[in-house]
């Protein structure tokens, strides 16, 4: 689960397959952070593509790819978090996300992996967007191997 | 456009209005050349020497004395946007007549010539949809395979500006 | 309250259809001048519009509308009966009652419900009521009646004269049918009309027979028919449905109350247009249904089958109505008796004489004879007048004559069954055809009964397969056909020929046998590649030669439902089914060689999102298709037979494009006719006379055009009726004719369409305009040097007016802007031509598809854009001294004479070009809004077709890019948008003269 082209067609699963994929959450890494978004909402991971800029749109939509015919746009999350921008490398990453905006493409430094994360160890933001840099955060997750944050997908996929 | 002018120099001869019809002072700013309505000319000289006046937007450098009279300068350069250049001894002084207000020296690069740009050569319409781009042109004129640049003397003076100089010449006198 | 969503949705879309319908009718009395000689036509249409509405409206229990339409149908049951003569108060209170409507209608599709319009719908009522009241007093005060009424004064809801016609056509002309009241009356008439056949009487018979056939036509015109055919036809589909869920759930009540309902609605109608075999047997099968709604029979296998079995017949007798016929029903008698057998005894023994007939006349032989010839001649004909379909036949007089209920061997006894007919398993006959959407072409005698279960009682061209010819997907078929894809008409044949032939060979026994309820043959959208102008709303089927009125429900549910009823079914029940539907043959030959009169306009409606969810995968197609064929890999090979197989696969990828994009186009009609009423409206509230003449209302357009096209003609001829024609006086001391004339025109005209929207008044006032333009600060200087198309299109500025007064019509200002502003939306340009004294045209012009561009590829630095070629006039490059530069920079190019200003690419969207000079790359010339400038783009890489795809929603609105295309080595290149390019041009100078 290393590296990409891990396909989990999750939007097309059963109900009861969508229960199993519940708990289960993609981690990524920003720079030092590690991060997570549940994994239901990932259609797949690639690697970097062709990217064909936009002009007139704010700094952090680096442009569109064609994934397979469809047009897909792409967040760079690290301008998108405020963090500075760094060089693609060969772990550089998309996760392409369903959302009702539309399919998108979000630019990570490294996918790590699927890890299960429960109900408890989860720390959702009751309040969020109380401060600017937690607009983007929807909670933490407290795990053996360090803090997660939870990324909140609607106001990322949101224009600001 | 000629029932806008109200110059006390020509407003009184028909005859001369007739004569001016269609005529145009051409003068050079930078590789262009430009051009303005001769109704609103009254006198062309070398530039002479700028008594600074305080309190005058940047483009209206000072005044000048011309037999006399003081009047004001404007380098349309300044005015237009253009970078600026230091004045040589091709610079002019254009003297304009605007709306019964008191006379004013546009300073431009080299006075070229009167040209006849008839009505039908003078274009507006590539500009329609440029909103702004061209806020000091009438229009563009067509002589012989070559564009002029027809600028708007009341454009030019258009604005606050014009107020504060007035005041400030009316001090001067 | 009836909570099924979506037939409550259907039921506001139809009403809605209705009231557009009807309000141009009521434009057309009010303008022949109320003569109630001429327009008994028109407002019988009316009367039977609100009675389908009152009808719909009762199933689905709204009671406000219900009553409404019922009160408004009494209403004008009166004046069809000449009791009222209309005037303009009664025609402004119908408008105001189709407004309400309106009103009601949408709330419905709402909320669900018609509540709270209960005192506006009683006012209405009220002021209806008013007026009939009036009427009967009068005709109470002038005794006796005005002999112009020739309707029974006790005849409130039924037109004398209609009724008599309808009656009349009863016994004289459906000779074979027995109308079931009175039957003492008409019994003997109908042996003696068979027998008259031969007798000296036939003439006679016949003169009387033409005559009453000439007064039906002159009552029922063809739109209403054509109305009732489509409606009909919707009945029987959801019949047909819900009865095949039924199979499957037996205890769904509500399944057995909706076909008892569609069955009862078809049968209303076809008593008010006079279809009475129709009628008979609906009536029949109502009965039979009451039963099963009321748990007397049980809605087992059996009665299912029979129910759909008589479905089809019905169609079959719509088919006939859709070639002209009467909806005539072979051996009626008989089916009504079957019908009665099935019936439960207590049911049985009512008091209705006729049905008590039909059983006897079925039972009884000597009851028989009597009925023999009036069957008889129906059996006969076809085989003789259709040869051709004969001789593959197996056996076609074993198999029709069984059929006849003259037989003796009638008598339903499975054994006396000829072997043919016996088949020991779902029935040889499960014809099928294989491939639908050509069906027209390779099997004409099909051809127009798709519709109806494929009938192997007739055409013995056609190849029984078995159950298993599930009808395959037009388009594949089509891709199979062979390689000459463009006319897979043509090459059908060849392949569905042999197939024909070896099936024929494998089942000899096959005798033709009706499988009723077979094949709801799928939607055919036929292979044609063009759709037939007139094809109706979202025309599936654009060949109006292959009809196709059957929904996609489940054809393979069906099919199969289908087979397993077939054992099931009584072998005389088969029989009479197949004669019912054996006067096909009459009729097949004739359709396909046209179709007389037009009357076939078959359509399906189609969930807008499948459609577009299909134009997206034909969109992705076609990308996939040129990825393929001009992948990166193959540069530089030459590979024969895969340069082969690619140009095929192109063809066909164009083709499948061509038809997928034809769903989308709607014929501008509906749009059009909206404008009927307006038209009526505006003259009136305006004090002038004005006739609308509408003219190519059939030219189709992408459905989101019409969306957007509305609003824009609804403006234009506000200004056409407020500003442009002048009132009477003024027009006849012009000379003009005392009435206006406002035109809509939609043509086709190159690329685009065209819609024209004309009046004869007194064109646009320049002067006025330009004085205007220039009060509001729109025009520089004095405008002396403007062209005049320049400042005529200053009207579609926001808040442009030039009345003097504000009227109630226009004059605010508010609309013109709509028009540029919704036409930009579509891609679409406005052309003005205007003539003092002669009147004013604008032209809309509509690019025919939304879903496609046709553009130039270009490059400018790394990135590509494509620039739409409706844009470009043409590229050129230029020398030095043809570019002036003005002092803020803005770049004017001298071409012949003519000055562009120059917009740079690279600069507006900050990309690094490969030249900066303009002498050293391409300028293209522009053309936007009727001003042209010059964009500045490294190079040109070539002219290209391509599927427009949206940008998504996370990127917004992207300004001076309107979407974006895969382009065939799979990178994506911005589709530019012209017209806010330029206001991003304008926008940055604003900004750095600001700065």
């Amino acid at each position: 689960m290393e590296k990409s082209e891990i396909r989990l067609m999750s939007g097309m699963v059963a109900p009861d397959a969508e229960e199993t994929l519940r708990e289960k959450y993609l981690t990524f890494l920003l720079g030092e952070d590690e991060y997570c978004m549940e994994v239901r909402h990932v259609l797949e991971i690639i690697g970097m593509q062709n990217i064909t800029p936009i002009p007139d749109v704010p700094e952090y939509i680096m442009g569109v790819i064609n994934l397979r015919g469809k047009v897909v746009p792409l967040l760079d999350m690290r301008t998108r978090m405020g963090m500075e921008k760094k060089a693609f490398d060969a772990r550089t990453c998309i996760i392409v996300v369903l959302h009702s905006t539309g399919n998108t493409g979000l630019v990570v430094d490294r996918v790590k992996m699927v890890v299960n994360i429960s109900r408890d160890s989860l720390e959702i933001y009751k309040q969020s967007g109380t401060v600017l840099s937690h607009r983007f955060i929807r909670g933490m997750a407290r795990l053996d191997d360090g803090v997660k944050v939870l990324m909140n997908l609607d106001s990322i996929l949101g224009r600001d | 456009m000629a029932d806008v002018f109200q110059g006390e120099f020509y407003d009184e001869d028909d005859f001369d209005e007739d004569i001016l019809r269609d005529k145009y002072l051409t003068f050079l700013l930078g590789d262009e050349v430009y051009a303005i309505d001769i109704k609103f000319v009254s006198e062309i000289i070398r530039l002479q020497k700028v008594i600074h006046v305080p309190d005058m937007p940047p483009y209206i450098p000072g005044v000048v004395d011309i037999r006399g009279r003081v009047i004001p300068v404007m380098d349309v350069r300044m005015r237009v946007n253009m970078e600026v250049r230091e004045y040589d001894e091709r610079t002019c002084v254009i003297v304009i007549q605007v709306e019964q207000q008191t006379a004013l020296g546009l300073i431009v690069d080299r006075v070229m010539e009167v040209a006849m740009i008839p009505t039908e050569s003078i274009e507006t319409r590539p500009l329609i949809n440029m909103k702004g781009r061209d806020l000091f042109i009438v229009g563009m004129g067509k002589i012989e395979g070559e564009v002029r640049i027809i600028l708007d003397v009341n454009k030019l003076l258009r604005g606050q500006e014009l107020q504060s100089i007035h005041k400030v010449l009316e001090n001067l006198s | 309250m009836y909570t099924d969503e979506s037939i409550v949705h259907e039921f506001v879309v139809e009403s809605m259809d209705m009231i557009d319908q009807i309000e141009p009718k009521l434009v057309d009395i009010s303008n022949a001048s109320f003569s109630k000689q001429t327009d008994f036509d028109t407002i019988h249409t009316v009367f039977r519009l609100f009675h389908s509405m009152k009808g719909s409206a009762g199933f689905m229990n709204l009671g406000s509308i219900q009553k409404i339409t019922h009160e408004t149908e009494t209403f004008l049951d009166l004046v069809r009966n000449g009791r009222v003569t209309l005037n303009n108060n009664h025609i402004s209170l119908l408008f105001r009652i189709c407004d309400l409507l309106r009103k009601v209608l949408d709330q419905v599709d709402s909320q669900m419900s018609d509540a709270g319009y209960e005192n506006q719908v009683d006012e209405f009522i009220g002021e209806l009521q008013a007026l009939m009241d009036l009427t009967l007093d009068q005709e109470r005060q002038a005794k006796p009646p005005a002999p112009a009424a020739p309707a029974k004064p006790q005849d409130a809801n039924l037109d004398g004269l209609f009724e008599q016609a309808r009656q009349g056509y009863a016994t004289q002309t459906a000779a074979t049918l027995q109308p079931p009241i009175p039957p003492a009356a008409t019994k003997p008439a109908a042996p003696a009309k068979a027998q008259g056949m031969s007798s000296p009487t036939a003439a006679l018979e016949e003169s009387a027979r033409a005559r009453e056939a000439e007064l039906l036509r002159q009552i029922i015109n063809p739109e209403m028919v054509e109305h009732f055919l489509k409606e009909s036809n919707e009945l029987m589909d959801t019949a047909e449905q819900n009865l095949l869920s039924l199979e499957g759930d037996g205890k769904n009540q509500e399944l057995v109350s909706s076909v008892f309902r569609n069955i009862h609605s078809f049968k209303g109608n076809c008593g008010m247009l006079g279809f009475s075999d129709l009628e008979k047997l609906s009536h029949k099968m109502e009965t039979l249904l009451e039963c099963i709604k009321d748990g007397e029979l049980a809605p087992e296998k059996k009665n299912i089958t029979l129910v759909l079995n008589l479905l089809d017949i019905l169609r079959h007798g719509l088919d006939d109505i859709a070639q002209g016929g009467k909806g005539h029903i072979n051996g009626l008698e008989a089916l009504l008796g079957l019908v009665s057998e099935a019936l439960p005894k207590k049911k049985d023994a009512q008091p209705k004489p006729s049905l008590d007939r039909g059983v006897k006349g079925f039972i009884q032989p000597e009851t028989f004879q009597s009925q023999t010839p009036s069957a008889q001649p129906f059996v006969q004909p076809p085989i003789s007048q259709a040869p051709a379909y004969q001789a593959p036949r197996p056996a076609p007089v074993p198999a029709s004559t069984p059929a006849a209920p003259s037989a003796p061997a009638a008598a339903p006894r499975p054994t006396k069954r000829p072997p043919a007919l016996a088949g020991p398993g779902p029935l040889p006959g499960r014809v099928s055809l294989k491939n639908p959407g050509l069906k027209g072409a390779v099997q004409p005698a099909i051809a127009p009964t798709p519709p109806s279960p494929a009938p192997a009682g007739i055409p013995g061209g056609m190849a029984p397969q078995g159950g298993e010819a599930l009808p395959l997907p037009p388009l594949a078929a089509k891709r199979q056909s062979a390689p000459a894809a463009a006319q897979p008409t043509v090459a059908q044949p060849a392949v569905s020929q042999p197939v024909v032939a070896q099936s024929a060979a494998n089942q000899p026994a096959v005798a033709p046998r009706p499988t009723p309820a077979a094949t709801p043959a799928p939607v055919t959208p036929n292979a044609a590649p063009k759709p037939a102008p007139q094809a109706a709303p979202v025309p599936l089927a654009p060949n109006p030669q292959t009809p196709a009125m059957v929904p996609p429900a489940q054809p393979a549910g069906s099919a199969e439902s289908a087979r397993e009823k077939g054992p099931s079914l009584k072998p005389l029940a088969a029989d009479l089914i197949r004669e019912a539907l054996n006067n096909r043959g009459e009729t097949a030959p004739s359709d396909t060689t046209g179709t007389p009169g037009g009357l076939i306009r078959k359509d399906i409606r189609v969930d807008l999102e499948k459609l577009d969810v299909l134009i997206d995968l034909v969109g992705e197609l076609i990308i996939a298709e040129s990825m393929v064929t001009q992948n990166p890999d193959l540069f530089g090979y030459e590979f024969e037979r895969f340069e082969k197989a690619a140009g095929h696969l192109a063809k066909i990828t164009r083709e499948i494009q061509d038809i997928a994009m034809s769903l989308r186009m709607v014929p501008l009609s509906t749009v059009f006719r909206k404008m009927i009423r307006l038209v009526h409206d505006l003259s009136q509230k305006s004090g002038k006379e004005v006739d609308l003449t509408l003219k190519g209302e059939d030219t189709e357009v992408d459905k989101t055009v019409i969306e957007l096209i509305s609003d824009p003609l609804v403006h234009m001829i506000r200004n056409a009726v407020d500003h442009g024609v002048e009132p009477m006086e003024e027009r006849l001391a012009a000379g003009k004719p005392p009435k206006g004339n406002v035109t809509i025109e939609a043509r086709h005209e190159g690329g685009e369409v065209w819609v024209i929207v004309r009046d004869d008044g007194r064109g646009m006032n320049k002067e006025r305009i330009l004085a205007k333009g220039i009060e509001r600060g729109l025009v520089r200087g004095d405008g002396s040097d403007m062209k005049d198309d320049e400042i005529y299109r200053l009207v579609f500025e926001p808040g442009f007016s030039t009345a003097d007064q504000v009227t109630d019509v226009s004059g605010r200002g508010v609309g013109m802007d709509v028009v540029k502003r919704n036409l930009e939306r579509i891609k679409g340009r406005i052309d003005i031509q205007t003539l003092p004294g002669q009147g004013t045209r604008f032209v809309l012009r509509i690019p025919l598809t939304l879903a496609i561009i046709e553009g130039m590829l270009i490059r400018v630095g790394e990135r590509r854009y494509i620039i739409p070629m409706t844009a470009i006039r043409e590229s050129i490059q230029v020398k030095p001294e043809d570019i002036t530069r003005t002092m803020d920079g803005q770049e004017i190019v001298m071409l012949r004479e003519n000055l562009y200003p120059v917009v740079r690419l690279h600069e507006i969207h900050k990309i690094t070009p490969i030249h900066t000079n303009l002498e050293d790359g391409l300028l293209m010339v522009m053309e936007h809004q009727g001003s042209l400038f010059c964009l500045f783009v490294d190079e040109l890489i070539g002219q290209l077709q391509t599927v427009i795809k949206g940008l998504s929603g996370v990127l917004g609105m992207v300004r001076g890019v309107s979407g974006c295309a895969i382009l065939g080595d799979g990178g994506v290149s911005l589709i530019l948008d012209v017209g806010s390019l330029v206001d991003l041009a304008s926008l940055k100078v604003d900004e750095s003269q600001l700065a």
